[in-house]
């Protein structure tokens, strides 16, 4: 039975996509995902908020003490810089890239326009074959006319689009 | 001190730093063990090491932590035998331990250089600091002795050391002064790999290599003599060592046509026509240097000759530097030689001026006088130097002296005029007060690399610690100038002062060092309106008399507005750089945004951003105060102790407490001539160090003791007491009527003692009574301080005022009745939180009175005898522990003594009691020699019954009596602890731990497992777990723990217990009794959590209860007493693991950090960890089901 199928004009052999989860955040159960039919995976998505809980954690590593106490000036060995959140997730998209052969869509879930066009186009550098965006503001200001949410809306895919080339999904919450 | 270029550039370096350079790039393996003040050079190799940073060679150096010094030395014999390039870093005490081996790596003629950070060897006390006593021990080993002053010269002769020593074929050991160089930071041209690679000769380094080890042509080295041959063979090395000044010499001229800096064994500078000399090593030469200098300009003959080569001494070549015109000598030396005729340096100049001149090689024979400075870093400064100048200048000058301090007993000092300065009007001195953790001294070390960055500015920072482990005040020293900063001493007078903690004001004299018309910034929570009558009186008469301009700024609330949250350095960095004129104040303001920009590159264009918005934040809120004309009122400071105290602490405690260095201007013989002090002092020292502390909710309280127990610092105490004594209670003094039955008129007193809360929050963690109507509020929680602090003090008299509770009438088998026991152990300067302490205040609740101490060197002897006060306490009666510290690696053995002593103190006292039975009463002397000493009741029965027997001895005045009264004491039942962290037990001290537990005596371990070296900043143990982060382990520690609990059950009679409070506090107290009662060796490890393990210290109680629900750290107990009694010796008292480790671990720093650059790394880790926890608990669970007859057969007890 023919069962190829298209996606963001992506070509897949089977309408089956793994979506992020768990299991698409191991490169061994990817293997096996791919291994048993998924046409595309979605990576798990990579979180502004992570990002700065992360620059926060590591601006609090930063600012351990120098105890000034004179034997124990410092309670760590000098750590190298972080591979922060970024990074893993870049890698996780070069590693499944290089080891499997369906494509992978890379997501990102951040807040500001700035993160977004940044990561974004990090995403299309470490090989992603497409973005799954994810816009989710929670409707916090009941007061803000519903045209601005979806101004924004318009921009922030606008703003992405500008500065990459893979195909771009956009999941829009309630 | 991570990527430094390859080119000859300059850096701004310590002399660690500028040492390890070096020595990273010339060696293939070092073998260390952490000793202060040298392990940063060693640090910096392992992680450099780690980062595969490469030898000159292209190979990247080994590092490999040994379990002591000793090891250390075996592991670098060992290697060099093999042929690799190898070397080490140590001090003190570590480089003593080495001194077998140095002796064999001389006799074997080995090429190695050991670097030392010279520090004082403990003698009536432990000294972290300066001397060059450890160096001058190790004198007669053989091996050459290279002495460097400054930070570029330890750097330069790190290498000049090592191409000597591969030609020579003598070991050398290179050393400067440490604290003083070792840590000193300071502008240093380095040199290039290039240099480094066209100084040392490889055809030497392959000739090294051809000597070692090989089966290929196989050779014995290392073999024993006889009478006959041994002598000669010693000699046969003699040419070798002639050969080596003139060896040195060649290898420094060849360094100075490579760099320009010229160097010479015996460096002479001054008048070519001198009648009086100074000589001496170290960087107190540069001192000397600069007096001279200054000196000389106004007409004097003087001279100072450095020596650099001490060993082997060359005669011709001292002879040569040193003017025929010299007259008198002094030689100075930073040692001491008890009972010689001079020191080391001195003997060797004398005989080789008095050789020289019996041989008629010199006309004049000078008159040589001796004499000490600086030991244990005490600051030389040329003050002092012109006091040995003039004291060469007497015609009958002292020949033995000390100068720097007062020496009232042996009238051995110099006069020193301490208003002689010599500092230059063009270099610019800064002083900069500042708390502990606030990162004053980071803040200041990089404000020294800013300014030394420009080619035409120098600068130095030199700091300084007190002994708490936090919340210690240090002082900052930072001079900047346009020509090298050579001044190796503190700073007395300051253009700029800044204090960065407005709390250190009350107690401290910040204002001490100022110079007339300076510059006083203060950090402050209040505006420059208001500020000026919150200032102590007499500093608001000495900012008027100096003239001084004053700043002020609420850095904390600058740093918070500009998301900083609380890193207050970055805004007083800030204000230094624009008010202190160092440079102008736009280009300076410039220079500070690149360096931040600089160091945040890779974080991120927003945190670069903040910060710079922080400078600008910090400008715009920093304020110049009017300085009225007069002080207006205040009240007088209060004393420093209560005038109720002691003489010893009134007169010498309360001078040491006043600050850093406060304690300089104590007498000699106001000094204990043994090291003996007094215990119970830290009850002064009110280090009012939080501004929040714990309140008592008396409705919420159930009374159930867990805060008191949990505190680390003892500022918990619980009372039960009549009601009718609330008659005299002062307003508001809380209580409750105890909850307990059958007591209706009891009342129930919880005191906090406020001044001595250092506000860590753990008791409110584990208060379990949380209000149901106020969620977050419990029976204690964390409240402002100085509200409450001026009642507190009332209550707290009060408090006092009532009885202890009659030991005798507690019930102390569970945690709610130990509160009433008044602990012996309190306000240690440990951290705030500190895991160690709680287990010790336990300790001395149960057994204080009778309690003996051995205490390893650590976290423990240090916030347990740091002076100037130790928490180490006694009752009314004056009784309580008797504590001592001896070394790292002997405590357990230095326990063992006290056990051996007691015993036999014990038997001769029962021998001469038998012998005087008449004469003090049969009866009496029965009951003293079956008295059961088990309970309560039974000890305080005994200690009444030796008592009347002293009276009835007192009366009999003869000499049988007068010995039974010296040994009476051991009457009563002794409880000896040995006490000491994982550094000692699993490593240094482990063989001699081993060997006590052998010895089935009567002694009790208490090891406070914080799984890493803490005290010396966290170098990992074999204590450290699978996959945490630690010094040398910073990759993650690739090796399960060592398991010290199974290797001490397998000998059979050793009592052993695993604990943790914060898991289960009723098994804690159960092991310590059990420990104390069973009749044998007995083992307790106690969990201890701690600031090196990387989260906050509040949820210590909490993280060792995951520790435990994780499985692991599973708490147990094996009591071979139980054997006897036919019953499974092995219990298990903690369940199954209920959580997975990660839930436990992942809390902490110390495994989360590998996550972050390392997350394959942390995986592996934490799955293999996960594996071990599993096995070990399978193990654990297995042997809880072995009965008594399936362990090792227990000794017969000696």
């Amino acid at each position: 039975m023919n069962l190829l199928s298209g996606y963001m004009g992506l070509a897949l052999r089977n309408p089956l996509i793994a979506t992020a989860s768990a299991l698409t955040d191991e490169l061994g159960t990817l293997r096996a995902l791919e291994d048993h039919g998924a046409a595309a995976v979605v990576l798990p998505s990579l979180f502004e908020e992570q990002l700065r809980a992360e620059r926060a954690a590591e601006e609090h590593r930063h600012a351990l003490p120098a105890s000034g106490c004179a034997e124990a000036q410092t309670h760590f060995p000098a750590y190298p810089p972080s591979a922060d959140g970024a990074k893993i997730c870049l890698r996780s998209v070069q590693r499944a890239k290089t080891a499997l052969d369906i494509p992978i869509i890379a997501s990102l879930n951040c807040l500001s326009p700035k993160c977004r066009a940044e990561n974004a186009v990090r995403i299309a550098e470490a090989g992603a074959d497409a973005l799954e965006l994810n816009l989710g503001a929670i409707p916090a200001a009941p007061e803000l006319p519903g045209r601005e949410v979806e101004q924004a809306c318009v921009q922030a895919v606008a703003a992405v689009r500008a500065v990459v080339r893979i195909p771009v999904a956009v999941k829009i919450g309630p | 001190m991570s990527d430094l270029p390859d080119t000859a550039a300059t850096a701004v370096l310590d002399g660690n730093a500028a040492v390890a350079h070096v020595a990273y790039r010339v060696n293939e393996i070092c073998a260390i063990y952490p000793i202060t003040p040298s392990s940063p050079m060693a640090e910096l190799a392992d992680e450099w090491s780690a980062r595969g940073l490469t030898n000159i060679w292209g190979s990247v150096p080994l590092v490999q932590e040994m379990q002591s010094e000793g090891g250390a030395a075996g592991a670098v014999h060992g290697a060099l035998q093999s042929g690799a390039l190898t070397t080490t870093f140590t001090a003190s005490q570590g480089l003593l331990l080495m001194l077998p081996n140095m002796f064999k790596i001389a006799g074997e003629l080995t090429a190695t250089v050991f670097h030392v950070a010279a520090r004082a060897v403990a003698t009536h006390a432990l000294s972290i600091f300066g001397e060059h006593s450890d160096v001058m021990a190790v004198r007669t080993t053989g091996f050459a002795l290279l002495s460097s002053g400054s930070v570029q010269e330890a750097h330069d002769a790190a290498l000049i050391a090592q191409c000597a020593t591969l030609e020579a074929r003598v070991p050398f050991l290179h050393f400067f002064d440490g604290f003083r160089t070792s840590h000193e930071v300071n502008k240093l041209t380095l040199l290039s790999d290039a240099q480094i690679r066209a100084l040392i000769r490889d055809e030497l380094v392959r000739a090294h290599r051809a000597r070692a080890l090989n089966p290929e042509h196989a050779f014995i080295r290392g073999t024993a003599h006889n009478p006959d041959t041994y002598f000669q063979g010693r000699e046969a090395s003699n040419p070798f060592y002639a050969r080596v000044p003139a060896i040195v010499q060649g290898v420094m001229e060849r360094f100075a046509g490579l760099t320009g800096r010229t160097y010479r064994l015996f460096e002479y500078d001054g008048a070519a026509d001198a009648d009086r000399v100074i000589v001496l090593m170290g960087s107190g030469a540069s001192t000397v240097r600069a007096t001279v200098a200054h000196l000389r300009a106004a007409g004097e003959r003087v001279g100072v000759m450095q020596v650099r080569l001490y060993r082997p001494f060359s005669a011709e070549h001292f002879l040569q530097a040193l003017p025929e015109s010299c007259t008198a000598v002094a030689v100075l030396e930073q040692t001491k030689e008890p009972g010689a005729p001079g020191e080391p340096l001195y003997l060797d100049v004398i005989a080789t001026l008095a050789r020289a001149h019996a041989a008629r090689r010199r006309e004049r024979m000078p008159r040589v006088i001796g004499g000490r400075y600086g030991l244990g870093s005490k600051n030389f400064n040329p003050a002092q130097a012109r006091a040995v100048f003039a004291e060469l200048a007497r015609a009958e000058p002292r020949g033995s002296f000390s100068v720097g301090i007062e020496d009232d007993l042996s009238g051995l000092s110099l006069p020193v005029d301490a208003g002689f300065s010599i500092e230059a009007d063009d270099v610019v001195r800064a002083v900069f007060y500042g708390l502990g953790a606030d990162g004053t001294v980071g803040a200041n070390k990089n404000t020294v690399k800013i300014i030394a960055a420009d080619p035409q500015r120098f600068a130095q920072g030199y700091f300084v610690y007190d002994s708490h482990k936090s919340g210690a005040q240090t002082v900052s020293h930072l001079r900047f100038g346009t020509r090298p900063i050579d001044s190796p001493y503190l700073i007395e007078s300051a253009h700029f002062i800044a204090c960065h903690q407005a709390s250190l004001l009350e107690r401290n004299d910040v204002l001490r060092l100022a110079a007339p018309g300076g510059t006083f910034l203060l950090n402050t929570p209040f505006g420059p309106q208001e500020v000026w009558r919150q200032l102590p009186r007499a500093m608001r008469q000495r900012i008027i008399a100096l003239g001084l301009r004053l700043f002020v700024i609420d850095a904390a609330k600058v740093a918070r507005e500009s998301g900083l949250s609380g890193r207050i350095n970055t805004v007083l960095q800030t204000c230094f750089f624009a008010i202190s004129g160092v440079l102008p104040r736009a280009e300076a303001i410039e220079r500070i945004k690149q360096s931040i920009a600089a160091t945040y590159a890779g974080k991120g264009e927003q945190v670069v951003r903040q910060n710079h918005a922080a400078v600008d934040h910090a400008l715009a809120q920093l304020f110049e105060v009017t300085v009225p004309q007069t002080p207006g009122d205040g009240a007088p400071p209060p004393p420093v102790v209560p005038a109720s105290a002691p003489r010893f602490v009134r007169e010498v405690t309360a001078v040491m407490l006043r600050g850093p260095g406060s304690g300089d201007e104590l007498r000699v013989s106001q000094l204990p001539v043994d090291g003996t002090w007094p215990s119970a002092t830290a009850a002064y020292e009110k280090r009012n160090v939080s501004a929040t502390v714990a309140a008592w909710e008396p409705d919420l309280c159930i009374q159930c003791g867990q805060c008191g127990f949990a505190c680390p610092h003892s500022v918990i105490r619980s009372k039960y007491f009549p009601d009718s004594a609330l008659a005299e209670a002062p307003e508001q003094f809380k209580s409750a009527a105890v909850n307990s039955r059958g007591n209706p008129d009891v009342r129930f007193a919880l005191q906090v003692y406020l001044e001595d809360c250092t506000g860590c929050g753990i008791c409110v963690e584990v208060c379990p009574a949380a209000s149901a109507l106020e969620p977050g509020r419990k029976a204690i929680n964390l409240g402002a301080k100085s509200p409450m602090l001026e009642q507190a003090r009332r209550h707290i008299e009060f408090f006092e005022s009532l009885p202890v509770n009659d030991r005798s009438r507690v019930d102390f088998a569970n945690v709610r009745g130990v509160q009433f026991l008044q602990p012996l152990f309190e306000f240690p300067g440990a951290c705030a939180g500190c895991g160690e302490t709680p287990y010790l205040k336990v300790l001395t609740q149960l057994f204080g009175e009778r309690l003996q101490v051995a205490n390893a060197t650590g976290c423990s002897s240090i916030y347990g005898g740091n002076l100037p006060v130790t928490p180490w306490s006694k009752d009314a009666a004056g009784r309580g522990p008797a504590w001592s510290n001896s070394l790292f690696e002997d405590n357990a053995e230095f326990g063992l003594g006290f056990r051996l002593a007691a015993d036999q103190q014990h038997a001769l006292a029962e021998r001469l009691l038998r012998a005087l039975a008449a004469q003090v009463g049969e009866e009496l002397t029965q009951e003293l020699l079956d008295a059961p000493q088990g309970s309560e009741s039974e000890l305080r029965a005994q200690r009444a019954r030796i008592a009347t027997l002293k009276s009835r001895l007192e009366q009999l005045d003869a000499e049988p009596a007068r010995d039974l009264l010296s040994v009476a004491d051991h009457l009563l039942r002794r409880s000896i602890w040995l006490v000491g962290g994982d550094g000692w037990a699993y490593d240094i001290g482990y063989g001699g731990l081993d060997h006590v537990l052998a010895s089935a005596r009567d002694v009790n371990v208490l090891v406070l497992d914080t799984e890493v070296y803490s005290n010396t900043g966290g170098q990992s143990s074999k204590a450290t777990p699978l996959g945490a982060i630690a010094k040398f382990a910073a990759a993650g520690k690739r090796t399960a723990r060592k398991d010290l609990a199974l290797q001490a059950i397998a000998y059979g009679n050793v009592y052993v217990a695993q604990v943790a409070m914060g898991a289960n506090p009723q098994q804690t107290l159960l092991a310590l009794r059990e420990a104390e009662a069973y009749p044998g060796p007995s083992l307790i490890i106690a969990y201890s959590h701690c600031i090196a393990h990387g989260f906050d210290l509040r949820y210590g109680m909490k993280q060792q209860d995951l520790a435990t629900a994780s499985g692991y750290w599973p708490l147990f107990r094996f009591n071979p007493a139980m054997r006897t009694a036919g019953q499974r010796p092995f219990r298990l008292d903690s369940p199954r693991p209920t959580i997975a480790l990660k839930d436990y671990a992942y809390n902490e720093l110390r495994y989360r950090a590998l996550g972050s650059f390392d997350p394959d790394a942390a995986q592996m880790l934490l799955a293999q960890a996960q594996r071990v926890v599993d096995e070990k608990y399978r193990q654990y669970e297995q042997l809880a089901s072995r009965g008594g007859e399936s362990f090792h057969p227990a000794g017969i007890r000696p």
